[in-house]
Parts: structure tokens; C-alpha cells; sequence
């Protein structure tokens, strides 16, 4: 077959008229906007919001830290956890958590590889937000061991003990799927951030700043051979990041599946767990990013495109947990497995029946209001719809682990689990120390790549006429 | 370098080395030392020094071997070898009933009580009770030195002086000084306390028992001029009847009843099935009601109107004396139709049928019973109420008390000693006035409780495990309390020994030649026994002495019984309360062993609680919940506010409590835990009365180990009729269907690329029968002591967190309202394919190759997701670190072979891997290469009294377990997740009919 040339050449049009395509930075920016816009941030003298916001995320984080301590000295018991229970808000934070450092790879890593130049507003942040997300589920497996001094003795090292980890373990597998992704985005957040650290060296006047974000730009000068080098090193860590968005959340859900636990032990989960990750991850970043764009006035950088098509992510996978959830109860009813059967309909009408229904709330009816194009346009609507999803795959994590381990075979063992305070301030302790580390990021380093945002500024690509028209008219 | 050479040097010349000292000869002697600081200080030097002063002081330091030799002793104690345990006989009587012990030692120190295997009442099982007196032995709170008022620490002599100035004062002025005991069951103190009466005038001796049910006591003096209690021997019975007895639970007997039960329910297989059959009625939730074949459930008021209908139904087939039957027909019959069908199958049973009725019951409740027990002649020599089986010392203790009351009120009483009683905690409010009165008090007991607070001298007396002394079984089986230890009180010794010193101080002239009271026993059983030192040797080893006691011959008054028998008129409409002893702390006495406190209910599964239990139906009827705090009012004022218990199969409109609880001082442990129930009893005695409830609006939390109580139509406990399981086809239970071959244990191995493991030396297994099993838990604390099990304490029960490696399920089937109930015994059933394994990251769970799985502690790091893989959730995590709190002596408990867990750490059930190993090495020392079948017992199925669990290697054909687990009555419970456990289970068989079972299972 022989495409003809008009329907590749001719942009669509409606009624007659050219459809334009939305630019995707607004006020027509020069480059030197761009980079006294976001540089300009590194210099500036924060805000007394800054500090106040700063106080309270520090203070939280603090608090959390003060009840890890008490968890360490005195013991898991100082939790809610029991006898069926052995899991609770510990390892529900660390999944949540691990989930909302999904879309930071995503967003750098697969967007990239599609060009998906929408990406370039919000990637740096959503790839801050992956590492500090990381670091704060890594927190929890640490804390949560009976005996955290000897945690290292997951990873596999010779020692005079003459003992090796138990690679059967998902555990394991875990601990090597967090610290591989964990490096790997570190090291993607880093690359990208060189040629911007090197436009802050320039930029800043002051002599200890200039020194570190010299020493930190590693010699870029921005030459040719520099670009090409970077260009191939960018595509290559994204080329290797990309299985891992898949990977990661697989082996976290492994945890799980692997197990012969009623609820848990579903094949449905590597998947269902991908999903969810990057539902919650793109919620997480809505949140942050919707705040950032109000504080830091980058309307014209993080455009209601961008909001628009976030939200368009958060519909599709908000759908595929919906679908997941369905399909489990259809296995279960399916499989005539007593046990199966049994937990799903205790997960649903059981004693945590009220997590379960607000989580369907948040998961499955509150992104069905994205199918309105008005309101993924509505900044408001999308805050408090990503909150939401935040707390619903925050509950859907807990519905799973808790529900499945109350009430497993034996019915003389079930037992109900409530967190206490200790627990309660951890995490809120992690999220404290969540937005301390975004707060400083935002402060010293490029919250939107400056590089890549330059590129694709209207005129900054070859591009069809009309947009050359408009860069032209300038 | 040195020694590198030396050895190259003589290999070479083909010179070997003949022993390492040879080596190490050449190796030292050209090293000469030199003074370190003399020589010229170089950097190298220096960091050397540096290196070697901080590796010291890094703590090598304690690691050094002393440079002196050090030598052994030649002579080394007798019998002891460190690292091996002695065991010792000796009795433990729990009031006035008794069993023989073997009390295992290690480095002198007795660390677990064992049944004495020799002793008939026994035979190697024992009870809870007798499993924590080893606890109550070392508890911190054991008073340790005599204290006068608030003078601590004074000398036993000076307080013994003074005691002795007292009493002689009081006798010369005229009054009597009363010694109020315990009920016991020795001859000797029984002979020692005959002595001191027959020395001193003035001296009486008073039974104060926590409680009195003398009912039965008092039917049999007036009918077979037995005062006291006979005691049944269920061996010997086929039907078995119980009218709110509970033989099998609160019993003193019930290790003997129990054992003697079970061993008619173990069936072999379906060719040989005979069992015998219990009929349980009751009002209440017993634990005899729980094991019953049928269980009628009824109101206490019509207890003499079924029991009247069934002796008039007996007459139907038997001959009854018709004096009798028209006793009965006075009674308004109830339950006519169950009454005419009990009474042709005790009439088929004969002489081989019991009506056994609860001791709180009253007296025209008992002489029905023995009415109908002398139709059918199960009343005399070698029947099951045989008169040589009269319990020691259950005469009638009233009109005693009544007496001692009358002296105390008329002032006539000028000194009273408590000996191990505690009446401040457990007497009237009238008795307790009227001792108020006395002056001159004295208590010799373990622990500072309320009675010993209230008097002038205390003096801290032995624990039975320290002392000498003697116990009478019913059967007539003699045996002596040896002490295990000297007395952890400072050398103050028994009471007996504090007895005679006493009376050494009162009366020197006639008391001198009896040295204490060892002296005195070792006499008494020469003079009543004949007992010589060399038999008396024997009798220390075997721990038993049989003595022949002449059964009275029996005599019936018929009109005396025809006399008692009588409508005792119980008020229906009323709300009617019982407080029966508990199963975990009996009278109170054992409520500072927080092993029995936190043994569950063997019915509530309640800890650290007594509550009011009543039946679902009046709980709806009362708007009440389980939790909802009460009060109880008796027409006389005594009060009680009690949690409110909804307990599935108690009879409408009956409240239940239980005493031992609500005690306020002697211990720590005891503090704050549960109600005083005693203040409701009718001048001591248990019964049934009416009381007024109300609610007083306020929650309260109860610490139950099990919260659901429903099988949820899941396979986990098969159950079948006798019946149904003798027919040929038989019933086949629970064998789950998945694609796979036959393995070699007649079990399906599914689909599997991985070939499964081959055991090729030992393989342990377990088998428990659900058919024997009571539900007592006797395993429980057994397990608890040989493995050093923490108690948690209520706060952590409360959260889900008891430590127990072996728990006893406990489900209802059928309706709520009267339910049956199933015990099942539930422990790490040692999965070859054990889920917990495979997902511990640092392999700190991992498989034997004998078939074990075990927990390596200090591997564990505490993931916790074994225990959350467990589909049995057997995995028990420390949470806190539950043994610092240990005060000593307690950590002198603690079995050596086994490791004490810190927190943060998961244990479990290791089929007692400790004796295991102990075996084995047994068998290495004796050249064999395998352990014989029966030569490892776990610590719970050593102290299971009904013989329901089973030990052995599956690997050897003619172990019992490798019989028992290809019974036909074996399954697996959760067989179809395909962990493949080690622990078989026989289904429970129910020998009621048919229809019965199945309308249960279906429900």
C-alpha cells in the first residue's frame, strides 16, 4: 500500500481550519527567560512560606525520626502488630512508597524513549520525587526488622558466619530490586542535571554556591562532543531504566504472590502492582507539581497540557486497577478455592470493608471525572482528585496486607490490627522527610531542566510552518 | 617462620611428627622474650603495641585462659554430672488429692516436673497445677525472711520464742489456740498434727478448705456411713453420666479421670472400635461438657426432676426399692423423654454406667444419683464407685468450722496459726470479723498475702519442691514429697518443720528426740508402714508405696437416702449464680504463676480474667455484650462487678464465676487481675443463687487468645459418629483431590518437577488424636516450662501477642445457643514443604534432614514473613524483649538446653529438639545408631493426661506413629495447600448417633 503524500504532509484540520498543536511553554520565552527563570530560583532569597513550609516538614520529619529511634530501642512491640498481623502500616508505607517512586521513571525513562516531549516540565521533579520516595520506602523494611543492627545480613557478602542469604527469598529479591533502582535513578536524576548545574555555575554570583555547583558539573562546557556524549549516555541509562519500571513493583508484589496466603497469593499481582505504581506515582507528582507551579509561578512552564495529560495517565491506570480489582474477585469466585473466596469477601464486606469501599472510591470512581476534558483542565478538581488517589492507593496497599493476614485459614488465629501512635508518626515522619528533601531540592537545584525545556521552546525545533510563522512574528 | 622450617626439615628426612606437642616443643623453645618498653621505640613498634593494647582492651581480656592449670575435682559430688540432668521422684498433692512427680535437676536445680511414670494416678502425665509449682518455687515474691508486724529479717528462733511465750500465756489464761490448715492428703502431717493435739491440750486443729461442697460427703455418711467422698474410677465405666460434674476439668482427680477417659476413646482403628459414652447435663459450660458424646443442656432447677424421671424410668428395667421411688415421685419430673431414653441405655450399661454429680450440686441432687447408681450396681467392691476410693480428709469440715466460729464468738480462742490458708482473701465477712478479735496471729505460708498481712508473725515456710513429706492417693498409693533443693527462704524449713520446732520450744522435754520433721516421717512409716531403710530407699527411687487399705463393707440406709430425696425448690424465674473454682488458678492459691494466668480458659479461652459468663440468650435478653461490665447483687448485699462473657451452650437465666481471682496481696503478678468471686459464696459453700444484675454502662477488656470460634465449613477438624465410622465404607476424611501419584505415606505428592526429599535416617512425626484430647491444656504449660516460654502479661494478650508454641483451638459447631465443642490441639506441624522456609531472607528457618523445621535464632533478623506464611500461624515473634524483666530467682527456671530468645526474634514449636538430641546422644553412648520408638516423649506429650499425642521416628515401621499415621482415621489438616506436615491428626469420633454428627457438620 502506497500512503499518499497529502494525508502525511497536511496537518489535520477541523472546519476548515489547521488544527495547532498546544505549545508546550507559554509566553513565548526567550532562552535567556528560561534560564532567569529557573536559575533564578537558586539565587533568590526564599520566601517566608519557604520557611514556614520548611519548619513544618522538618518538624514532622524530626518527630518521625524521634519515634524510629524508640521503634529501634525498645522494640516492634511499641506497634500495633500481632500474632496474624505481622504486617502492617510498615510495609503498606514502603509499598505505597515504592509506587509513588514510579513515575519518576517512567516520566524519564519510557516518555523519553517515545518522545514524549511533554515530559521536559516534569521530569526533573518527578525524578527528585522518585529518589526521595525510594528512600523513604526503603526506610520502612530497615525499621520494621525485629532486629534492624542486622539488617545487612540481607545482603549477600562473605563472613565469617559462613552463611548466604536465601535467594528463594522474595525479600532478597527486594533488597536488590530497590538498591538497583534506587542507584539507577539516582544516577539518570544526576545525568540529566549536569548541563543545568553547569547554566547555575554560571549563573550564580556568590563563591561557596559557584564552587559546589562547579564541582558538581563535572568540567561541562556545553561543547558538541559534550552534547553528543550526554545525548547517547541519556538514551543508554534510559534504555536500562525502562525494565526497571516494570521490574521494580513486579518483585516488590512478589512479596506477596509468592506467598501461599489467601489474597496474596495471586498471579494477577505483578501487574496489578505496575499499574497502581504509576497511578499513584502520576498522582504524587500532580500533587507536587501542582504546588510547585503555584509557588514558584511556573504557569507558562507547566502548562494545563501537562495537567491534561497527567490526568489522561491517571484515567487509563486508575482504570486498569479498577479492572484489577474486579478480576480479582472473579478468580476468586472462579477458582472455588473456600480460602479465596473467603478473603475477598471479607476484604469487602469484612471488618475492613470501610478501607475497602474508599478505596474503590478513590481508585476507581474519582478518575472517571477525567473523562471530561474541562476538568482534567481544572487545576483545582486535579489537586484534590490527586490527593485522593494518593489515599486510596495508600489504602489499597493496606486493604491487601492487612486484610489478607487477619483472617487467613485457621479461623482460631484471626485477630484485628489497629496501628498506635508510634506507627501513625512514622509515617507521617516520612512524609515529613519526603517534602523537607523536595523543599531543598526546589531551592538549590533546577526544578524543570532548563536544557531540555530550551529546546523545545516554540521555534526552537523544525517544525511545521505555522510554528515557524509564530517564532517568526516575534 | 620458625616452626615452617623445623616441620619442612623433617618431612624432608621423612621424619614425621608423632603429636601436636611435639610440634609445638620445637616451635617454643628458641623464642626467648624480651622486654617490650626496652627496645628502641620505632613506628612499627609503636603501632604494634597500639594494635595489640586495643585488641586487649577490645575484649579478649575475659577470653584468656587462666595461666595456672586448673585441676578437677577428684571427688566429685556424688551422683552429678555437670551437663546431664537427675531426676528425682517426689508427690504433689493439689489439696487433698495426690500424684506422684519426677522432677527432672540440672546442676542441682529443678527445672521441670514430669508425671512419675511408676505412679498409678499419673503414669507419667501431669497437670497445669503441677507443672507451675515449679514456677511458684522460684517466684521472686516468695516472702523469704520472718517478719513480726514490721519488723523484717527477725531470727526464726526469736519469733519462734515468742510465738511459743504467747501460746503458753493463752493456754495458762484459760484459752485455746486454733492451727487452721489447708485440706491435705499426707499421713504424716496427719499423725504430726495428732501428736502436737495429744501433747498440748489447748491446741486444735481446724480444716479451713477456700470452699466447701460437702453434699456428697454428706449423702454417703447418711446412706453407706462413708463420710467423704468416693471418688469414681471411670476405667471401670462404660456410660458415664455427668450432672454438672466436671471429672474431666475442675476435679481434683481430673489427670486420673482424665487418663482413665481418653484411654477408652483412643480407637484403633474401625474393626476394633469400642468407646466408652459420656452424657453430659448441665447448666453451665464445662470442660467435661465439652467432651461429652451428648450434651443436654438444662437449667440447674431441673436437675432433680430428670434425674427423678430417669430413676423412675430405671424401674422399668431394674429393680428399685420402691421406698425410693416414691422419694422420687415427689419430685416434679422435667425432661421426661431425654429421662426415659438415659434410663435404657444406663440400664444397658449396668453396673458399668456412672451418674457422676458436680459437688456444688445439692443434696437431693446427689441421692438421686446414688439412688440410680445402686439400680444399677455400680456402687461397691471393684465397681466404679468403689468404697476403698474415699478421697482423703473430704469429711465434712463444717460442724469443725461451725465449732471454731461458736469459740471465736464466745472469746474462748486466744491465738490462731494459719498454716498455708488464707482466709482473709477467701472467709465470710463474719469469720473475718470474728478474727479480727483474736490477738495473737500467726501465718506460715509462702507468700505475704492478705491473711499474713493481718498477722502478728509471718513466718515463710518451704515450698512443697524444698521440703519432706508424704501424700495418700485415693487409690491407696503411697509416696514421699522429697525436696528437690534447700529452701530458698534463708533454710527456714516446711511447715511441719517449723510445726516441731515449735513445739521443741513449747515442750523440749517430750519434743527433743525428733530431730524435724524428715525424722518424724521416716518414723511414722516405719511405725505405720513398716517402712525399713532399705525399702524406704526404694520407695525414694520408685516414688510409689502401695498400702492395703481395707474397703468397709457397704451398707445402704435406704430410708435415708428415700429421706434426702426431696424437692429442693430452686427459683426458676430468677437470675441464678454459680462460682466454681477456675481452671487456671483453682482456689486463688496458684494466682501468682503467671503461667496459670495466662493460660487460657480451656473453654473462654480467657486470660488474666474471671468474668460472668452467661448464655447468649440471656445476654440478648439483658441487652448485654461480652465486655459490658455488671454488677451482681445477692439478696444479702454481697456484690461483684464482673465483664459480662456471652458463652455459647450455658443454660438461659444462669450466671457463672469463677473464684481465685481479685486478690490483693502475696505477689506481683497477682495484682489487679479479675474480681473476688468468695464474698458470693453461702457460708463457703458453692451453689447455686439468685442475684440481681445490672449493668453499669462501662467496658472493660478481656484478653482472649482466640477470638473466633467458627470452623466456617473448613476441613480443619473431621469429625464423624462411632457409628458411622465402624460400617465397612466407613467415613473418608478430609482427602483434598489434586493431579499427582501416591507417596510412600499413602499421602498424594502432586505434579512435580523437584523429586521429593528422601529421609533417610530419622523422621519425626507427630500424631494427636482429637478423639482423646480434652481441651486442658496441661501441654500448654508443660511446653511453656520445658521451653522457656515468656509470659507476656495481659496488656500484651490483649494485642494478640501470647507466646505459646502449642495452643489449644477451640471451635463451636452447630448452633449458637448449644453448640458442641471440638478441642484440637494446634503446634508447628514441621511442613516438609514449610512455607515459612523459603521465604526467611537470611535463612534462619530452614528443614532438618530429620524432618524438622527449625528456627535458628541468632540467624533471625525478624522479617516476620514466616510467620505471616504460616497458614497454622504457629510462628510466635517476640515483640518486646519479654524475659528482662526476669527477677531472680526466676532465671534459675530456665531450662539449660534450651536458648533464651531475645526480642525481635521468631520461635516456635521444635518438637522439643533439646530431647531429641539428648536421645541421641543416649543411643551413640550405647553403640546404637538409632533412637528407639518411645525414648524421646515432647515435653507435651509427656504431660498429656489423656495420651492424645504421639512422638516418633515414621522412618522406623514399628513406631507407633508410623502405625497410627496410615490409620483410618488419619487426615492432615490444610493437606490441599501442599505443605505436607508432619503432625497427623485422628479425626474426633463422637460416639452419639449418627444423625447427631451430621446435623453438627452440616450446620
Amino acid at each position: 500500500m502506497q500512503p499518499t503524500p497529502a494525508t502525511v504532509a497536511t496537518p489535520p484540520h477541523v472546519n476548515g481550519q489547521e488544527l495547532q498543536r498546544e505549545p508546550l511553554v507559554l509566553g513565548n520565552p526567550t532562552l535567556h527567560d528560561v534560564t532567569e527563570k529557573i536559575a533564578g530560583i537558586a539565587v533568590s532569597r526564599p520566601s517566608w512560606k519557604y520557611w514556614l513550609t520548611l519548619g513544618i516538614t522538618g518538624t514532622a520529619a524530626a518527630w518521625g525520626l524521634f519515634c524510629i529511634g524508640y521503634t529501634i530501642a525498645t522494640g516492634i512491640g511499641v506497634w500495633g502488630l500481632n500474632n496474624p498481623v505481622a504486617w502492617g502500616w510498615d510495609i503498606t508505607n514502603f509499598v505505597w512508597w515504592i509506587g509513588i517512586g514510579h513515575a519518576g521513571t517512567l516520566i524519564s525513562a519510557i516518555l523519553h524513549l517515545f518522545r514524549q516531549r511533554w515530559r521536559t516540565a516534569i521530569n526533573r521533579s518527578a525524578e527528585a520525587m522518585t529518589i526521595f520516595a525510594v528512600i523513604c520506602a526503603g526506610l520502612f523494611p530497615l525499621i520494621h526488622l525485629g532486629r534492624p543492627w542486622f539488617a545487612y545480613w540481607l545482603f549477600p557478602y562473605p563472613n565469617q558466619m559462613q552463611m548466604w542469604i536465601n535467594f528463594r527469598s522474595p525479600l532478597v529479591w527486594d533488597v536488590f530490586a530497590v538498591s538497583t533502582y534506587l542507584t539507577v535513578s539516582i544516577l539518570f536524576w544526576y545525568l540529566g542535571l549536569i548541563p543545568d548545574l553547569a547554566t547555575l555555575r554560571n549563573y550564580v554570583k556568590r563563591r561557596i554556591p559557584k564552587a559546589l555547583y562547579t564541582f558538581f558539573s563535572l568540567g561541562w562546557v556545553g561543547s558538541a562532543r559534550h552534547w553528543q556524549h550526554y545525548e547517547i549516555a541519556y538514551l543508554i541509562l534510559a534504555a536500562i531504566s525502562t525494565p526497571l519500571v516494570l521490574s521494580v513493583h513486579s518483585v516488590v508484589s512478589f512479596d506477596f504472590a509468592v506467598s501461599i496466603l489467601p489474597g496474596w497469593h495471586t498471579t494477577i499481582f505483578p501487574p496489578y502492582f505496575v499499574a497502581g505504581a504509576i497511578f499513584s506515582g502520576f498522582a504524587m507528582v500532580l500533587t507536587l507539581v501542582l504546588i510547585m507551579r503555584w509557588v514558584l509561578n511556573l504557569e507558562n512552564y507547566i502548562t494545563l497540557k501537562h495537567i491534561d495529560n497527567m490526568n489522561r495517565i491517571l484515567l487509563a491506570t486508575g482504570m486498569m486497577v479498577g479492572y484489577a480489582y474486579a478480576m480479582e474477585f472473579f478468580i476468586a469466585m472462579y477458582s472455588g478455592n473456600e480460602y479465596e473466596r473467603y478473603a475477598f469477601l471479607n476484604r469487602a464486606f469484612g471488618p475492613y470493608g470501610w478501607a475497602y469501599w474508599a478505596m474503590v472510591f478513590c481508585n476507581v470512581a474519582v478518575p472517571q471525572l477525567f473523562w471530561s476534558p474541562r476538568l482534567r483542565r481544572n487545576v483545582v478538581v486535579t489537586f484534590i482528585a490527586s490527593i485522593l488517589v494518593n489515599v486510596g492507593m495508600w489504602l489499597e496497599r493496606f486493604v491487601i496486607i492487612t486484610t489478607s493476614l487477619h483472617r487467613d485459614f485457621l479461623p482460631s488465629s484471626w485477630d484485628y490490627y489497629a496501628p498506635t501512635w508510634v506507627e501513625v508518626s512514622i509515617y507521617i515522619g516520612t512524609l515529613g522527610i519526603f517534602f523537607t528533601l523536595f523543599l531543598l531540592f526546589a531551592k538549590y537545584v533546577p526544578v524543570i531542566a532548563i536544557a531540555e525545556t530550551k529546546a523545545i521552546l516554540p521555534g526552537a525545533q523544525p517544525e511545521h510552518h505555522v510554528v515557524a510563522e509564530a517564532a517568526a512574528s516575534r | 617462620m620458625h616452626m615452617c622450617d623445623e616441620g619442612e626439615r623433617s618431612m624432608g628426612k621423612h621424619k614425621l611428627w608423632q603429636s601436636i606437642e611435639e610440634v609445638h616443643g620445637e616451635a617454643h623453645e628458641p623464642v626467648a622474650p624480651e622486654p617490650l618498653l626496652e627496645q628502641p621505640f620505632s613506628r612499627r613498634r609503636f603501632m604494634a603495641l597500639l594494635s595489640a593494647s586495643m585488641a586487649l582492651a577490645a575484649g579478649s581480656a575475659g577470653c584468656r585462659r587462666p595461666d595456672h592449670k586448673l585441676v578437677p575435682a577428684v571427688a566429685a559430688p556424688e551422683y552429678q554430672i555437670p551437663g546431664l540432668p537427675l531426676f528425682y521422684t517426689t508427690a504433689f498433692q493439689h489439696k487433698n488429692a495426690a500424684f506422684g512427680l519426677l522432677v527432672k535437676c540440672r546442676e542441682g536445680r529443678p527445672i521441670k516436673i514430669e508425671g512419675n511414670d511408676l505412679h498409678p494416678i499419673s503414669a507419667g502425665a501431669s497437670t497445669a497445677y503441677a507443672q507451675a509449682s515449679l514456677l511458684t518455687l522460684y517466684d521472686p515474691d516468695r516472702i523469704r525472711r520472718v517478719r513480726m508486724g514490721n519488723t523484717l529479717r527477725v531470727p526464726l528462733e526469736t519469733a519462734l520464742a515468742q510465738l511459743a511465750e504467747a501460746l503458753k500465756e493463752e493456754a495458762a489464761a484459760g484459752r485455746l489456740c486454733y492451727l487452721c490448715i489447708e485440706e491435705h492428703c499426707s499421713p504424716s502431717y496427719e499423725a504430726l498434727l495428732k501428736a502436737l493435739q495429744a501433747d498440748f491440750p489447748w491446741l486444735r486443729v481446724v480444716f479451713m478448705p477456700s470452699f466447701l461442697a460437702e453434699h456428697a460427703a454428706a449423702v454417703n455418711a447418711q446412706v453407706l456411713g462413708i463420710d467423704g467422698e468416693l471418688v469414681p474410677n471411670l476405667e471401670r465405666a462404660d456410660l458415664i453420666v455427668t450432672v454438672e460434674a466436671d471429672p474431666l476439668g475442675i476435679d481434683r482427680y481430673a489427670l486420673w479421670h482424665t487418663r482413665n477417659f481418653a484411654a477408652r476413646r483412643r480407637v484403633r482403628n474401625r474393626q476394633e472400635a469400642r468407646m466408652n459414652r459420656l452424657v453430659a447435663v448441665e447448666a453451665i459450660m464445662s470442660l467435661t461438657g465439652t467432651n461429652a458424646d451428648t450434651r443436654l443442656r438444662m437449667h440447674p432447677a431441673a436437675f432433680e426432676g430428670f434425674l427423678a424421671a430417669t430413676l423412675r424410668e430405671l424401674a422399668r428395667y431394674r429393680s428399685v426399692p420402691p421406698v425410693l421411688l416414691g422419694a422420687a415421685a415427689q419430685v416434679p419430673a422435667a425432661y421426661a423423654e431425654e429421662a426415659a431414653r438415659l434410663a435404657e441405655e444406663l440400664h444397658q450399661a449396668g453396673e458399668r454406667a456412672a451418674v457422676l454429680v458436680g459437688a456444688h450440686l445439692g443434696e437431693p441432687i446427689h441421692a438421686l444419683a446414688l439412688a440410680i447408681n445402686l439400680a444399677l450396681g455400680s456402687v461397691g467392691q471393684g465397681k466404679v464407685f468403689d468404697p476403698a476410693y474415699v478421697l482423703p480428709n473430704s469429711h465434712r469440715k463444717q460442724p469443725e468450722l461451725e465449732r471454731f466460729r461458736e469459740e471465736l464468738r464466745a472469746g474462748r480462742v486466744g491465738a490462731v496459726l494459719f498454716a498455708n490458708v488464707n482466709p482473709e482473701y477467701t472467709a465470710d465477712t463474719e469469720l473475718r470479723q470474728l478474727l479480727a478479735r483474736v490477738g495473737r496471729k500467726a501465718a506460715l505460708s509462702l507468700y505475704h498475702d492478705e491473711t499474713a498481712q493481718s498477722c502478728w508473725i509471718h513466718i515463710p515456710v518451704a515450698h512443697p519442691l524444698e521440703s519432706w513429706g508424704d501424700a495418700l492417693a485415693v487409690d491407696g498409693t503411697l509416696s514421699v514429697q522429697q525436696p528437690l533443693l534447700a529452701p530458698l527462704n534463708e533454710g527456714i524449713g516446711s511447715l511441719q518443720d517449723v510445726l516441731i520446732q515449735l513445739a521443741k520450744v513449747l515442750a523440749p522435754e517430750r519434743w527433743s528426740e525428733v530431730e524435724n520433721y524428715y525424722d518424724f516421717v521416716r518414723r511414722h512409716w516405719r511405725t505405720a508402714y513398716g517402712v525399713d531403710d532399705q525399702q524406704w530407699e526404694r520407695v525414694l527411687r520408685e516414688g510409689i508405696y502401695r498400702i492395703q487399705r481395707p474397703a468397709p463393707p457397704l451398707r445402704v440406709e435406704l430410708n435415708a437416702l428415700a429421706r434426702a430425696i426431696r424437692p429442693s425448690g430452686l427459683d426458676r424465674s430468677r437470675l441464678l449464680l454459680l462460682v466454681l473454682p477456675s481452671y487456671a488458678l483453682y482456689d486463688g492459691t496458684y494466682a501468682n504463676c503467671g503461667w496459670l494466668q495466662e493460660l487460657p480458659d480451656p473453654i473462654t479461652k480467657l486470660t488474666w480474667d474471671n468474668v460472668a459468663a452467661m448464655s447468649p440468650g440471656t445476654a440478648h435478653r439483658l441487652g448485654l455484650k461480652s465486655g459490658d461490665l455488671v454488677r451482681l447483687q445477692q439478696e444479702d448485699g454481697a456484690i461483684i462487678e464482673l465483664p459480662v462473657w456471652v458463652q455459647p451452650g450455658m443454660a438461659d437465666g444462669v450466671v457463672l464465676t469463677n473464684l481465685g481471682y481479685g486478690r490483693t496481696a502475696g505477689g506481683e503478678v497477682l495484682r489487679n487481675v479479675g474480681q473476688n468471686a468468695y464474698p458470693l459464696l453461702r457460708s463457703g459453700h458453692l451453689g447455686y443463687t439468685a442475684v440481681q444484675l445490672t449493668s453499669l454502662g462501662r467496658r472493660y477488656p478481656l484478653a482472649t487468645t482466640q477470638r473466633y470460634h467458627r470452623l466456617q465449613g473448613r476441613p480443619i477438624v473431621q469429625l464423624a459418629s462411632l457409628e458411622e465410622y465402624t460400617r465397612p465404607e466407613g467415613p473418608q476424611f478430609h482427602t483434598p483431590e489434586f493431579p499427582g501419584y501416591p507417596g510412600a505415606d499413602g499421602r498424594r505428592i502432586p505434579l512435580t518437577i523437584v523429586p521429593p526429599y528422601e529421609y533417610k535416617g530419622h523422621r519425626w512425626w507427630m500424631v494427636i488424636d482429637l478423639s482423646a484430647c480434652t481441651g486442658c491444656g496441661a501441654c500448654v504449660v508443660a511446653c511453656q516450662a520445658e521451653n522457656n516460654i515468656p509470659v507476656v502479661g495481659k496488656e500484651q494478650v490483649l494485642r494478640g501477642r501470647e507466646m505459646h508454641w502449642i495452643r489449644i483451638d477451640r471451635y463451636y459447631v452447630g448452633p449458637v445457643e448449644n453448640p458442641r465443642v471440638v478441642h484440637q490441639p494446634m503446634l508447628c506441624q514441621h511442613c516438609e514443604n514449610a512455607p515459612c522456609e523459603n521465604v526467611c531472607p537470611v535463612a534462619a528457618t530452614t528443614h532438618s534432614p530429620e524432618g524438622l523445621n527449625e528456627m535458628t535464632y541468632n540467624r533471625c533478623v525478624g522479617t516476620r514473613y514466616c510467620l505471616n506464611n504460616c497458614p497454622y500461624k504457629v510462628r510466635r515473634f517476640n515483640f518486646l524483649n519479654y524475659h528482662t524483666d526476669q527477677r531472680p530467682p526466676l532465671e534459675m527456671l530456665f531450662n539449660p538446653d534450651v536458648t533464651v530468645r531475645m526480642r525481635g526474634v521468631m520461635e516456635k514449636c521444635t518438637f522439643c529438639v533439646q530431647r531429641i538430641n539428648e536421645a541421641k546422644y543416649h543411643a551413640k553412648d550405647e553403640g546404637r545408631t538409632r533412637v528407639r520408638d518411645g525414648e524421646v516423649l515432647t515435653a507435651c506429650q509427656q504431660a498429656c493426661p489423656a495420651g492424645a499425642i504421639l512422638f516418633g521416628d515414621a522412618n522406623d515401621p514399628d513406631s507407633r506413629v508410623s502405625q497410627l499415621r496410615r490409620s483410618d482415621r488419619a487426615y492432615y489438616v490444610l493437606e490441599e495447600l501442599n505443605v505436607r506436615p508432619s503432625v497427623t491428626y485422628l479425626a474426633k469420633l463422637w460416639n452419639a448417633p449418627v444423625e447427631q454428627v451430621h446435623q453438627l457438620r452440616e450446620s
